[in-house]
């Protein structure tokens, strides 16, 4: 009789936990997307994201043991009399042509970011990608500058060559990124040439969309497309990338414009957080300044 | 004892889950398709061990998820817990001692999983639609965790349960 109680107390228990923990579950999602960016359920996802930072920089050491995993592997299909005779002799050599390949490629990309910097009169601090989303719904990276370096939220983040995203959470050490090509991602473009003024949004299938632009203005592929600045979010004037795409004519009122930005996004490994630009690429010389008057989802949110 | 000892076994894999997600999960992205660790840990647990299957640890779990990730806090913590509920429920109801029954079940709660997340990712806000949701993001995402559950199922039925996948002399595999 005892257990029999003591039974019907433990199941019911176990409900009554089951819908608290329903119950505590939605309660935080509703808070979560009614409350801002700097709200206290946004300001602990940013608070652990600095606190796995660490943790996420293995991960980027892990994946370059992965790559080398793949290379053994497509080595071990070879004869191994000669791979042997062929590693001690050209083991030293390979080392150091890899060392040098990968500062020369560094190096490039370094001065890729510099020639950037000057060419827009960029003003920020330049960091490293340490880590990448840990979900497939998110396209965020980790860089290793942070609050203590002056990275506040909204600022503009360049890769080697245009727009990579925005900076969504800022820890001491780390800031979180959302790439421009996040499906939450928009940012206020316009076409160079015909200076028609727009939304460019990321999206599930990684492409880079251009929206509401007016029906009549003719766009052809190769259009250069760069940030207007409209909203604040994004420094003006900026590289977003090219016009890759465009599907129906002007006037068509389902036509869909898809730009490829200079290089994929998703690979970064350096990049430069903007805090202050006077950039002459729009066109009107116009300088503008970024901080944190951003928010997640940039201009189009 | 069995019962401490099963309780630091799945408390030591929580922990490896998490971790695995936060370094190794982003390393072995295929395309869109990335791993959820998290939920394919929790689920095996729950399908392994349907009588004493908590609420405690895919709250948990479900949380962390969300705080280390970049989507809605809550999220993945109210879907763990239903679907871990749902799961030990039709597991203790349907389980006929073959293996087939824990995987089937395992893989329709981690396709549950996916498919709700997308939902709630695009109601909080993510840009996109459900067919977008389901062909990018939802179903290759889920595959890569139904290849996951696969692996970690036996491991969870092993060390979790506290007794051998396979009695000799038994036909049933758990």
């Amino acid at each position: 009789m005892a257990l029999s109680f003591q039974n019907q107390g433990s199941a019911l228990a176990r409900r009554v936990l089951l819908v608290v923990f329903l119950v505590v579950s939605l309660a935080t999602m509703t808070v979560y997307a009614r409350e801002g960016s700097d709200g206290v359920l946004h300001r602990a996802q940013a608070a652990v994201a600095g606190a796995v930072a660490p943790l996420r920089a293995a991960g980027a050491a892990a994946d370059a043991a992965v790559d080398g995993a793949v290379d053994a592997a497509a080595d071990a299909g070879a004869d191994e009399g000669t791979l042997t005779a062929l590693r001690e002799q050209n083991e030293q050599l390979r080392q150091a042509l890899a060392q040098g390949e990968e500062y020369r490629l560094e190096a490039q990309r370094l001065q890729e970011l510099l020639n950037l910097k000057d060419a827009y009169k960029l003003e920020g601090t330049a960091a490293r990608v340490i880590g990448r989303s840990t979900d497939a719904w998110n396209q965020t990276v980790t860089i290793d500058a942070g609050s203590d370096a002056g990275v506040e939220t909204g600022m503009t983040v360049m890769g080697p060559t245009g727009v990579a995203g925005q900076v969504v959470a800022t820890a001491p050490g780390s800031s979180t990124v959302r790439l421009l090509s996040d499906p939450a991602s928009g940012a206020a473009a316009l076409i160079q040439s015909s200076r028609a003024e727009g939304i460019v949004r990321g999206s599930l299938d990684g492409l880079l969309y251009l929206e509401n632009i007016g029906a009549d203005v003719t766009v052809s592929v190769g259009d250069v497309v760069l940030t207007s600045g409209l909203g604040g979010s994004y420094v003006r004037g900026l590289l977003i990338g090219t016009v890759a795409r465009v599907d129906g004519a002007a006037g068509d009122a389902t036509r869909r414009i898809v730009v490829a930005p200079g290089e994929s996004i998703r690979a970064l490994e350096e990049v430069f957080v903007v805090s202050k630009a006077d950039s002459p690429a729009a066109g009107d010389g116009g300088s503008a300044s970024t901080g944190s008057s951003g928010s997640q989802g940039g201009a189009a949110s | 004892m069995t019962d401490g000892r099963e309780r630091i076994a799945l408390i030591v894999g929580a922990l490896i889950a998490l971790v695995l997600q936060v370094v190794l999960a982003p390393v072995v992205a295929v395309g869109p398709a990335q791993p959820n660790l998290i939920a394919v840990y929790c689920v095996a647990a729950a399908v392994a061990r349907p009588q004493s299957c908590g609420y405690v640890l895919p709250f948990v779990m479900g949380m962390a998820y969300d705080l280390i990730g970049g989507g809605p806090v809550g999220a993945m913590a109210f879907l763990l817990v239903l679907v871990t509920f749902a799961a030990s429920r039709a597991m203790g109801a349907l389980n006929n001692d073959t293996l087939f029954m824990p995987l089937a079940i395992l893989m329709a709660s981690l396709v549950a999983v996916e498919v709700l997340y997308g939902a709630l990712c695009l109601a909080g806000g993510v840009g996109g639609t459900l067919p977008g949701a389901l062909a990018y993001r939802a179903l290759p995402c889920a595959l890569y965790d139904c290849a996951a559950g696969i692996v970690v199922y036996p491991l969870a039925a092993r060390f979790l349960v506290g007794q051998p996948l396979q009695h000799p002399g038994s036909p049933q595999l758990r």
